[in-house]
């Protein structure tokens, strides 16, 4: 009871701290210098019409570098756990799941194509739209979530996904060490041409280096959620 | 965008009691994944500009007038990456959770305190 | 140089890369995961290499090509570099250590691994406050996952709660940020710092920066906020834990180093506070901490509240950059390599509780180490802790930061309890039962002798003669061979070298650090010494000490002819004194691996104490004298409970000292200062030849300031050139608070009165031929600490407090400790603990002696110290004899040895009447010039009480005699031997000095007086063969001639014309007086003085003893108290931080 008196004292003194961070700011009227810097120059120095993806691929792109890594150590972890002590506890699983129905098994091989489809061309159109690697990498992912449901005892293969998340993992770091060694820096784009505003095939390199976040991110996603649902090996 | 940013904090408010008096470890880490949310929606609340359009250059938002037309990207492209890693966290948490009930079958986080003093 | 990107790179293509190899290729894949590392350290390497010795200009990489603030930037930098290379050699050693428990958990692991150092390595480098952040969470996570990865049930819950609490705090860190991003409009450190240093703190602004700061009080495990982290160390696999308790701590460290700019001085004074009271707390707490793991994460998150402390307090006071990179890299290194090494060990060690580590019985190579990475952590010179700890109080005496020193040393002192209290646990496993079995009470229980109500005074009451015997001698050498090795974790080469080389590494760290305090210094040569010697362990024994004699013997002949005055006269005595005790130790037949390195160096170190000029070096000396008769004293038996009690009261001593030099320090720097020789200060590291040192003003400004006030005609004319504590004569208006805190270095040292209660199990519990050493050399050492201080600080201008003199309260303390003791050694059944008592008191003495601050009084002081070195060297050797034969050091076991050992009869014989003062031997002479003193001094009662403590000494001298070597023989010695010769050649050495003495006094005597007299104008002088005082005068030798003649003559009388006697069989119950065969405790001897006993009791309570153990007691529980805050709820110590944030807001109003 004390300690649920003292959380509700505390909480509210940290609301008010949040309150205090609310009453001092004001919302913007303009861009900020380096916003405005950004939306300025960004199309004639990357080509990408997206700003967002340009300064999530190039300009900041260490940060979604680490951030493909996070997921990467989200995924091992995952792996490390739930596989070790799937050892242990193996007997818990050994009912037989019931058999989805025919509709949803139906319709889950239908949509299966579309999804990965749709998750691909977001991240191929991830300079173009308000799209990218991430979100078409889950999108994809969802598409074997999918999977997963319907069919309980379906795997994935699993040698051939983690091939994909490895390669496209080290590509993505070579291609990051092309820009320092061709272009400008680490992660610079530019030492692909940036190609006409606007098209597919433009901007550099970052619909390459989003074609790899997004194979890794849905692998990735992938293997999770198989390890989550506790049917590999 | 005030409001949202308001939102964003009740959000995290909300997410941090449920850390501080849920004893249950998947409330927990759900406490933490609303606190996450809460958190990225104050972040874009930050960026947004009034009637302004999202920072994407095409036909709709000429590039020269584009300064004067779209929201401030960096939040946006700072969230990505925040959502991305509450994501991480949050799957490692569950197969925490996961492993712990394996041991002790037990949900309650009380419950290991084999650590202490 | 290979581009710093390449460690980013190559991390995470082998992390990326790595799961591709099946377990099928896991040689191949270990080899690319260490050449992966190696690389990683190689480029670190280089350039740190390139910093240090080519060009420090640091080295900015642009992501992206772009510039910042568009993009991100990294800086590899000279501090960068300087955390990223030990962090990189951290990884592959680790690496390497961990192997074969990554191998088990799978290929994942060895990626995790790499993520790890890439995300530390990320820390260390970037400049962008949101990619800090992005490193963070690499770190974080990559460290959950390691630690929860081999699913034991302590690593979940730990990596569980870890995880919660990580969370909580990057998202404060992430919602500062952003609105730091919205008050800046930028996300680059460097600018964003530019840009906020000059923008009025409004609420936001601070909340932003507070969310920030507070989310790094976190990972920086704070007071309290730090159960989840303890959990961390306690749970995880050692391997891992090394990692993330030396390497991450080390990453984050670095991140609030950058990030401090942004925090501004508001927030700095929280940061202190919080940053030494995480050091006291933690340190106390440890004192009640049984797991090793757990023990080695309060003192992890100790050193790191010190770190950020300095850290702060270096910024709040503007202290010189140089300085503070010194300090902090001296510290933060020393703790970096120990930690990292102890938590490997604990991984080969593979126990859990500290009790458990006696395993390490028998393993010497893994007890040295253990040793080396306790001593260094512990901060004992020569490791880099030493030279960082002393250049930090010395900096914060220049700030008048006093309160501040007294924390720290307190916390360093917990932790050298509860650190050395473990390695006695280590070393010497369990102590019989003889001892109590009780932690740290012992300290009232076995050293109390007589009056305890358990029987006989505890040691080796019931140990059979055999028993004793095969055990004793060789404890730690020997064990090896007998006793059973007892089963540890398997463990590869793999897993040893890591530790070694951090502990080597660490060694030679000290020395770089030191050299920047002093300059290239002769201040190694012991130690240099002790190493050569420890490296020709594979020699036979006799051989070690014949070596060991010649270094002593080599080394005199190189100091003593350049050497005058006091040192001279040290000098002579430990050397000498030394070597010829040494000699006793020949007689060793077992290995004694370490035995000879650590008397070298404990005497060499010794003979530092005497030459140096410089205070630094002083204290390091002191420091290593302590350090290795700590661990020649460990060798002992059953001495564990004495060592602790020993190195816990020296260092007590030692820090009380330091904070006496750094109160002189600071008065003379201000004098310096005052005087207009400011420009002294930097020309003093000129004068240390030293050019870098010139910004470390802690020490090189010292003698500096000495030189320079020195020169100004303050100190005294008297030794020149100047003696070590110089500066003290400086301390102006702090003079009575060093007098006092230097002093009770000293009184500990000397084991005065109310602190003496160390003394009796140390120089009893060594083994019986470390004890002569110990106790009649060592012991010195206090006494020419109390000559130095007297030198500089009490002739002149004695301090007061108001009308009492500081200089006669030592007096008193002196002449009390020879009361006390002697009157407690009188009432002992074990005679090493007789002479130890014995020997307190006779410092007492000299300690008495020199308080005069008297011509006389000093002579007899120094006269004293060599007669007591001789008579107490000499009566322990023989008792080491007696006791080697007899397997007992209990008296009433003994007796009627006067045929089977006739030689050390002589010994004891000749040395209790020297001791006794009784002509015509030289003991004598010590009577007469103290007394002479005291009375020419007026010092009436101080007479009446040392006059009436000496004529009880005759009580335990007579015993000496008559319990050992009078009455009956036992049957069980009935065909005991003579003493080993070795024993006996410098027995009868020191016989030859004293009748030499005796015979001849003024040759000493004069020479004593010429040392004394430039200091002090003399009293004494000469006629012929007779000393003339004002008040009287004595001629040893005309005294001997005719003493001589008399013994002469009556010897050769009771040959002639004496008939024969009758010889006593012992069964002869009529003459012997005793029934034979009879349990001990109706011998006749035993409870001799009862008497005596029962009219005396309320004087006797150990009550010095009880006040101590009190101490330690108060001190235990309430650690046992404060611990209990770490329920080992992740809720709540979810709750402590927030609790803890918004407290810490509030009070400190945001830091603004």
């Amino acid at each position: 009871m004390i300690k649920r008196i003292l959380s509700i004292i505390v909480i509210s003194l940290f609301a008010y701290m949040l309150y205090l961070l609310v009453s001092g700011w004001e919302p913007g009227k303009e861009l900020n210098s380096l916003a405005a810097n950004y939306v300025g120059r960004e199309p004639a120095e990357l080509g990408a019409p997206n700003v967002v993806t340009a300064i999530v691929v190039t300009y900041r792109g260490l940060d979604t570098l680490g951030e493909v890594t996070v997921l990467f150590l989200a995924a091992s972890g995952v792996g490390l756990f739930l596989h070790l002590s799937g050892k242990s506890g193996k007997n818990d699983r050994a009912k037989k799941k019931r058999e989805a129905s025919e509709i949803l098994r139906t319709g889950a091989t239908m949509l299966l194509a579309p999804i990965v489809m749709f998750g691909t061309y977001i991240f191929i159109n991830g300079h173009l739209s308000p799209g990218g690697g991430f979100q078409g990498g889950a999108v994809i992912a969802s598409g074997l979530l999918l999977l997963f449901v319907t069919f309980p005892s379906y795997r994935t293969k699993y040698s051939a996904l983690s091939a994909v998340e490895s390669f496209s993992g080290a590509f993505y770091v070579i291609v990051g060490l092309f820009g320092f060694l061709l272009a400008g820096g680490f992660l610079d784009n530019r030492f692909l041409p940036l190609g006409s505003y606007g098209q597919v095939l433009s901007a550099g390199a970052i619909p390459v280096i989003y074609t790899l976040i997004g194979l890794k991110v849905g692998t990735e996603l992938t293997g999770i959620l198989e390890h989550m649902k506790g049917s590999s090996e | 965008m005030v409001s949202v940013l308001i939102l964003g904090f009740i959000l995290i408010v909300i997410g941090f009691w449920g850390i501080l008096v849920k004893k249950n470890m998947i409330k927990i880490v759900l406490g933490i994944a609303i606190s996450e949310t809460g958190l990225q929606l104050s972040m874009i609340s930050i960026g947004y500009i009034y009637h302004r359009t999202a920072p994407i250059l095409n036909d709709a938002v000429p590039r020269s007038s584009a300064v004067k037309m779209v929201v401030d990207p960096v939040p946006q492209a700072l969230v990505l990456t925040a959502i991305v890693i509450g994501v991480a966290v949050n799957a490692l948490l569950l197969s925490y959770v996961i492993s712990l009930y394996k041991h002790k079958k037990s949900l309650n986080i009380s419950d290991y305190k084999e650590l202490k003093w | 140089m290979i581009q710093p990107i390449y460690i980013i790179v190559i991390a995470l293509g082998g992390a990326f890369l790595l799961p591709l190899f099946g377990e099928s290729a896991r040689r191949t894949a270990n080899v690319l995961f260490l050449a992966a590392l190696a690389f990683i350290a190689l480029i670190s390497g280089e350039w740190l290499y390139r910093f240090l010795f080519i060009d420090d200009t640091p080295h900015q990489i642009f992501t992206a090509g772009l510039k910042p603030p568009l993009s991100i930037n990294l800086l590899m930098g000279k501090e960068e570099a300087l955390f990223l290379f030990p962090i990189h050699i951290l990884a592959l050693l680790g690496g390497l250590y961990a192997l074969s428990h990554l191998d088990e958990m799978g290929i994942k692991s060895k990626a995790l691994f790499l993520t790890l150092v890439l995300g530390l390595s990320g820390l260390i480098m970037t400049r962008d406050i949101f990619n800090l952040f992005i490193f963070l969470e690499i770190t974080s996570i990559s460290s959950y996952a390691l630690i929860g990865m081999d699913t034991r049930l302590k690593s979940l819950s730990a990596g569980f709660k870890y995880a919660v609490i990580g969370s909580i705090s990057s998202t404060f860190l992430l919602l500062g940020i952003i609105f730091l991003y919205s008050a800046s409009s930028t996300l680059n450190l460097d600018v964003m710092i530019s840009a906020l240093s000059g923008a009025a703190r409004t609420p936001l602004l601070s909340v932003a920066i507070f969310l920030v700061f507070f989310t790094f009080f976190i990972e920086m495990k704070q007071f309290p906020v730090n159960g989840w982290a303890l959990d961390v160390y306690e749970g995880t696999n050692p391997g891992v834990t090394a990692m993330i308790a030396a390497g991450s701590t080390g990453a984050l460290f670095f991140a609030v180093y950058k990030l401090l700019p942004l925090f501004g001085s508001g927030l700095m004074m929280t940061l202190a506070v919080s940053g030494i009271t995480t050091f006291v707390v933690s340190n106390l707490i440890g004192l009640k901490q049984r797991a090793a793991t757990r023990l080695l994460g309060y003192s992890s998150i100790a050193q790191m509240g010190l770190l950020l402390a300095i850290l702060a307090i270096g910024n709040m006071t503007r202290m010189d950059r140089q300085t503070l990179y010194f300090i902090i890299g001296a510290l933060f290194f020393n703790h970096f390599i120990a930690k990292g090494a102890l938590y490997w060990l604990a991984g080969i060690v593979g126990r859990d509780s500290i009790d458990e580590w006696k395993v390490l019985k028998g393993r010497t190579w893994h007890k040295i180490l253990f040793g080396l990475l306790l001593l260094s952590l512990a901060g004992f010179p020569p490791f880099p802790g030493f030279w960082g700890k002393w250049s930090l109080v010395m900096n914060l005496a220049d700030a008048k930061m006093f309160v501040w020193i007294a924390f720290i040393l307190l916390g360093s002192l917990l932790e050298v309890v509860y650190l050395m209290r473990w390695f006695g646990i280590a070393v010497k496993g369990d102590v019989t039962a003889d001892e109590s079995t009780s932690e740290w009470k012992e300290i009232s229980g076995s050293y109390g002798g007589y009056l305890d109500e358990d029987g006989p005074a505890g040691g080796y009451s019931d140990e059979g003669a055999g028993g004793g015997q095969a055990d004793r001698g060789d404890a730690a050498g020997a064990a090896g061979a007998t006793a059973e090795r007892s089963p540890l974790r398997e463990s590869s080469a793999a897993m040893e070298i890591p530790p070694w080389v951090f502990a080597l590494a660490s060694i030679g760290l000290g020395y770089i650090f030191s050299t920047k305090l002093t300059g290239p210094m002769p201040a190694f040569l012991p130690l240099v010494a002790a190493a050569v010697l420890f490296a020709l362990d594979w020699l036979p024994v006799k051989a070690k000490g014949l070596v060991a004699l010649a270094m002593i013997a080599w080394y005199a002949y190189r100091v003593i002819p350049g050497s005058e005055g006091l040192p001279l006269f040290f000098n002579a005595l430990f050397l000498g004194g030394g070597f010829v005790l040494l000699m006793g130790m020949l007689f060793r037949t077992a290995r004694s691996t370490g035995l000879f390195p650590l008397t070298v160096l404990m005497i060499g170190s010794m003979s530092l104490l005497a030459t140096t000029q410089s205070m630094l070096i002083f204290f390091f000396a002191w420091e290593l004298m302590t350090v290795s008769s700590y661990l020649l004293i460990i060798r002992g038996r059953l001495s564990r409970n004495a060592a602790l009690v020993y190195i816990v009261f020296s260092q007590a001593g030692a820090f009380s000292m330091l904070a006496g030099f750094a109160a002189a320090h600071s008065a003379a720097s201000l004098a310096a200062g005052v005087s207009g020789a400011a420009g002294a200060v930097s020309g003093g590291a000129g004068v240390s030849g030293a050019a870098t040192a010139s910004g470390i003003s802690g020490a090189a400004g010292i003698s500096a300031a000495g030189a320079a006030a020195g020169a100004a005609g303050l100190s005294n004319p008297s030794v020149s050139p100047a003696w070590a504590l110089s500066e003290l004569s400086h301390a102006g208006i702090y003079s009575s608070i060093v007098f006092i805190l230097v002093s009770i270095g000293f009184l500990i040292k000397t084991a005065s009165f109310g602190l003496h209660i160390w003394a009796p199990g140390a120089y009893a519990e060594s083994e019986d031929d470390v004890s002569p050493l110990i106790s009649a050399v060592l012991s010195k050492a206090g006494i020419l600490g109390f000559l130095a201080l007297f030198l500089y600080m009490g002739l002149n201008n004695p301090p007061h407090i108001g009308s009492l003199s500081l200089s006669a309260v030592i007096g008193w303390i002196g002449v009390l400790t020879a009361l006390f003791a002697t009157i407690f050694a009188v009432f002992q059944e074990d005679a090493k603990k007789l002479l130890a008592y014995s020997s307190v008191g006779q410092v007492g003495y000299i300690v008495l002696a020199a308080a005069m601050m008297s011509h006389l009084g000093w002579v007899a002081a120094l006269w004293h110290s060599v007669l007591h070195l001789l008579f107490k060297g000499l009566l322990f050797l023989a008792i080491a004899g007696v006791v080697y034969r007899t397997g007992t050091r209990n008296m009433y076991r003994m007796g009627g040895l006067i045929k089977r050992m006739p030689f050390s009869f002589v010994s004891v014989l000749i040395g209790i009447i020297a001791l006794a003062g009784v002509p015509p031997l030289a003991g004598f002479g010590s009577k007469w010039l103290i007394y002479e003193a005291l009375i020419e001094k007026g010092w009436y009662l101080q007479a009446a009480v040392a006059f009436f403590a000496s004529t009880i000494a005759f009580l335990y001298c007579y015993r000496l005699i008559h319990s050992i070597f009078l009455g009956m023989p036992k049957p069980r010695y009935k065909n005991i031997k003579e003493a080993p010769a070795w024993l006996l050649i410098p027995q009868y050495i020191l016989v030859l000095t004293i009748f030499g003495l005796s015979a001849f006094p003024l040759t000493l005597l004069k020479r004593l007086s010429a040392i004394v007299s430039p200091i002090i104008p003399a009293t004494l002088n000469w006629h012929g063969f007779t000393a003339v005082s004002s008040l009287g005068y004595w001629n040893g030798t005309a005294v001997m001639i005719v003493v001589m003649a008399i013994f002469i003559i009556m010897l050769l009388y009771l040959l002639l014309f004496t008939a024969k006697p009758q010889k006593v069989k012992p069964f002869n119950i009529v003459y012997a007086a005793e029934r034979p065969e009879s349990p001990e405790t109706t011998h006749y001897a035993y409870n001799f003085f009862t008497p005596y006993g029962r009219a005396m009791g309320p004087i006797l309570k150990p009550l010095a003893k009880r006040f101590w153990s009190a101490v330690s007691e108060w001190s235990h529980s309430i650690a046992a108290s404060v611990r209990h805050i770490y329920t080992g709820d992740g809720q709540t110590y979810a709750l402590y931080i927030f609790i803890v944030g918004v407290l810490i807001y509030f009070i400190s109003a945001g830091g603004r």
